[in-house]
């Protein structure tokens, strides 16, 4: 589903002394079927973004249009049902979601909120399980038995169990150890590749960020401040130094190697293009002894 | 949730900020004490007067106030609505069944709603102008003297504090959860009461869950820190008495005698 943002700012507790403004004047195009990533730093808007997608935050200006859904300031809860159905949202440590006495009801709980059948929302909430990785062991288990990243799998499983569209990952994998991490990574992909899904991320990842995302957006107070390609957003790296900005691994490696005096055209942002750079040019460095 | 201002701090830096929190908290008790001394409508001009010009000392728009308030109006309304319809008196000007209007209800009601709106004003001007942590130093403080009758003074304020440390923790948590239930299709604000309260679950399992877990984790990391019980420790947050204090609190000594005064020659 393609999702765009028209001028919308977003202000939290308005209409009060204590006021603060989370989104302001955000124009953006998320294209449908694209994994999109949105980086910044912590309370730059990010959270609040996203949360306009599915309609738990109304904008207070502007309008958010998903697939066929406008959203405009004056649109009311009762239409937005049909919309969180269709946008999955993953949020930031999603295993604190879980509630249900086993993890597969918990897990049928949204198809069920949506209207399917107990039999169905059981099927799809089982396949939901397989793909994340959770075996029929643990199925009738209590989720609060399970270990923490167990519960991030279900809590998961519970979103993909609603088959959404568009799939929003806040942070999917932080505090998950590097192979889980990595598996996650993977999975968004290989579901997002099958499935035709409309991916954002948000995340501080770099890595993951080269990695899978078609369209970077550069959130700053509340403001997109930049929008392009991986490639273009990771291209200037004072420019991201002056925005409190990493650069990914293989951009870290590159600003040491250029230190020792080896030359880059342009900034590889993967090991096989970083290593096409460096290979011919290490040819050149007489081996000591 | 958002509207309701009682019980949420206002930064800021005005002369009621500023006064020290054992003084606020005895000078609400006080003024409770107060709204039932006086009986007479005098006296009531009189505290009124007081609370404006606190409001007006604090700093914090009276609109606000008001806007802030208007949460706590059904429980006006409703306490009102009662004294007016249930107050039996000689002087009778409508009947239905029990429910009747005589003078004594309708002079009643004026009392209570002039009694509630005061209390509220004040208590929500306390909490308002003073931080949660001053409070509950200052409560720990008024609470001294019950430790004559072993009364477990320190871990009380303890509790206090780490309570309040965390009602706005246990806030983002809990709109956090509703949020995440909501994505997956949860309808809070919808349906008949058994259908209401049953969408209450999935928010209040997770809810109990992350409470608990946050209490075992500070727990540990407490007593890894050191932290044997409250006896013996030494205290950080210091509570300091200022010359505009004594001042504040015999001027609020002249207003309770002239008031008991004013109570007996009406």
């Amino acid at each position: 589903m393609d999702i765009t943002f028209k001028q919308v700012s977003y202000t939290y507790q308005a209409n009060s002394p204590m006021a603060t403004q989370g989104l302001r004047d955000v124009t953006l195009h998320f294209a449908s079927g694209s994994y999109n990533a949105i980086i910044g730093q912590t309370g730059s808007g990010k959270s609040t973004l996203v949360q306009h997608l599915n309609g738990l935050l109304i904008p207070t200006a502007g309008q958010v249009i998903v697939g066929q859904q406008v959203i405009t300031p004056l649109t009311k809860n009762k239409a937005l049902h049909d919309l969180r159905r269709q946008v999955g949202l993953v949020f930031q440590f999603p295993e604190s979601q879980l509630f249900e006495e086993t993890v597969l009801k918990d897990v049928a709980f949204a198809p069920k909120n949506f209207g399917k059948t107990p039999a169905e929302a059981t099927a799809i909430a089982q396949q939901a399980l397989r793909l994340v990785g959770i075996g029929p062991e643990l199925e009738e288990k209590m989720p609060f038995d399970l270990s923490g990243g167990q519960m991030r799998r279900v809590a998961i499983a519970g979103v993909l169990a609603m088959e959404p569209e568009v799939l929003v990952l806040d942070e999917p994998t932080a505090g998950l150890d590097p192979v889980g991490r990595e598996e996650m990574m993977r999975l968004f992909a290989q579901i997002q590749r099958e499935r035709h899904l409309t991916v954002i991320l948000v995340t501080h990842q770099m890595d993951d960020v080269v990695r899978y995302a078609d369209q970077v957006v550069v959130m700053e107070q509340g403001h997109p401040l930049k929008v392009g390609s991986p490639r273009e957003i990771f291209a200037d790296p004072l420019w991201l130094q002056a925005h409190n900005l990493e650069l990914p691994s293989t951009g870290q490696l590159v600003a040491r190697l250029r230190q020792q005096g080896f030359k880059f055209t342009s900034l590889p942002l993967t090991v096989p293009e970083l290593l096409a750079q460096l290979t011919p040019q290490l040819r050149r460095v007489p081996v000591d002894g | 949730m958002d509207k309701l201002i009682l019980g949420r701090y206002y930064p800021g830096d005005s002369f009621v900020h500023r006064l020290d929190p054992r003084l606020k908290l005895i000078l609400n008790i006080l003024f409770i004490i107060l709204i039932f001394i006086a009986q007479h409508w005098p006296s009531y001009l009189l505290l009124g007067l007081v609370v404006i010009a606190s409001v007006w000392a604090s700093g914090i728009s009276l609109r606000f106030f008001l806007r802030g308030l208007r949460p706590m109006l059904v429980l006006i309304i409703f306490t009102v609505g009662l004294q007016l319809f249930f107050t039996s008196g000689q002087h009778v000007y409508w009947q239905w069944g029990i429910l009747s209007i005589s003078q004594e209800g309708l002079i009643n009601a004026a009392y209570i709603a002039v009694r509630f709106l005061l209390i509220i004003f004040m208590s929500t001007l306390l909490t308002l102008t003073t931080q949660p942590l001053e409070i509950a130093d200052g409560l720990e403080y008024l609470m001294k003297p019950l430790k004559v009758v072993k009364f477990p003074v320190n871990e009380v304020a303890l509790m206090l504090s780490i309570a309040l440390r965390f009602v706005p923790k246990l806030m983002d948590e809990t709109t956090k959860i509703m949020n995440a239930q909501r994505a997956r299709g949860v309808d809070f604000n919808n349906g008949g009461l058994i259908k209401r309260a049953k969408a209450l679950l999935p928010l209040l399992i997770p809810l109990m869950m992350s409470s608990i877990d946050i209490a075992s984790d500070l727990t540990t990391a407490m007593i890894s820190r050191g932290y044997r019980d409250g006896e013996g420790r030494s205290r950080y947050r210091i509570l300091k008495w200022r010359p505009t204090d004594t001042v504040i609190l015999a001027a609020s000594g002249v207003l309770t005698v002239g008031l008991i005064v004013l109570e007996h020659f009406l």
